[in-house]
């Protein structure tokens, strides 16, 4: 029997300011699942997600945001952000890696806003290593087909990177 | 290599309806998910109501809690929590408008199901524009307390229909 979660394209990178993942949404799939994984380095940083669309990536100010910071060595912290060229803080990275998973729903329907939900578990420096999860909701409220994702940091690079894209079908 | 995510059932609204169910729960597999895409109302100011199926039937016996924290772009999170409801209410989705793109998506996994002896769980992660345009979401679950089988869920809203262009599916996890 044919699965019904079905792997699109997946893109890495080393020392890199930014992944894009290109021409991985399409009209045959309305939900995708895209896994994240990433080495750490010695700079505190967040994870940040933009759409890419015909005119290329879109840095426009139509991002939306909350989240939950889940510190392990704090009491949680609500996060809001609007008017944003992308979606800040879906994830946190610093020396000991990230991993983050996103689901995105409708993002290449050209008539509907793209709406995501992520979650994160990943490093922060606060005196020392510390753990940090995220889980963050989303939209991007322009009704454009996106063709694809650019992950990038909020300063420094992104190491050993690489994301993965799944259709649900 | 074969996968594991079986599509068992899709309902997607060519033209407004009461109620939606996804039925074939069963013990083919322990642990089902569901997608629920675009979902949208023709009535402003309402919320998706979920039940759980037995035999077809949607059981709105007053034996539903929920647990949830909202998230909300716009003003501080909160925490949502009710006891022996009549139906999941405000559970995915809080409420939904008419307004362009005032509609909701989740994801929900459902645990036990199929078990007569224990009850049936589920948990929910969902993301929406409410009736006001504000991006909102919950990260919760409910818990339907009959040791019974359940069979799917049905889902309507507390007033008014589902409008076109919802989409519910319905998945099994390969054992």
């Amino acid at each position: 029997m044919a699965t019904n979660l079905q792997f699109i394209k997946s893109a890495s990178g080393t020392s890199v300011s930014s992944l894009s993942v290109t021409d991985c949404f399409s009209s045959e799939y309305d939900v995708y699942n895209v896994n994240l994984i990433m080495d750490g380095s010695t700079t505190n940083k967040d994870i940040r997600l933009q759409y890419i669309y015909s005119g290329g990536t879109d840095t426009t100010a139509n991002y939306v945001t909350a989240a939950l910071f889940q510190g392990s060595y704090t009491g949680f912290i609500e996060l809001r952000y609007s008017g944003q060229s992308s979606h800040l803080v879906t994830g946190y990275n610093y020396d000991g890696g990230t991993g983050i998973n996103y689901t995105i729903f409708n993002p290449n329907d050209s008539s509907s806003y793209t709406f995501l939900n992520s979650q994160s578990s990943g490093a922060y420096n606060s005196s020392g290593v510390k753990l940090v999860g995220t889980k963050a909701i989303g939209v991007h409220q322009v009704t454009q087909a996106n063709t694809g994702i650019n992950i990038v940091p909020s300063t420094s690079t992104l190491e050993n990177i690489k994301v993965s894209v799944y259709g649900v079908k | 290599m074969a996968g594991s995510l079986i599509k068992i059932q899709e309902e997607i609204v060519t033209s407004a309806v009461a109620s939606v169910s996804l039925l074939g729960i069963n013990s083919t597999y322990d642990v089902y998910k569901v997608v629920l895409s675009n979902i949208a109302t023709d009535t402003d100011n309402v919320f998706l109501e979920t039940r759980v199926t037995v035999s077809g039937t949607p059981d709105t016996s007053a034996n539903y809690d929920i647990a949830y924290k909202k998230f909300n772009a716009g003003s501080a999170f909160t925490n949502g929590f009710q006891t022996n409801l009549t139906g999941m209410l405000y559970t995915p989705f809080d409420r939904l408008g008419t307004a362009g793109n005032e509609n909701g998506n989740a994801i929900m996994y459902l645990f036990n199901f199929n078990n007569a002896s224990e009850y049936s769980f589920l948990t929910v992660e969902s993301t929406m524009r409410d009736r006001g345009a504000t991006l909102i979401g919950e990260q919760g679950g409910a818990v339907h307390t009959v040791a019974q089988a359940c069979d799917g869920l049905n889902f309507d809203m507390s007033s008014g229909n589902i409008d076109t262009g919802s989409t519910f599916t319905l998945y099994g996890l390969k054992k």
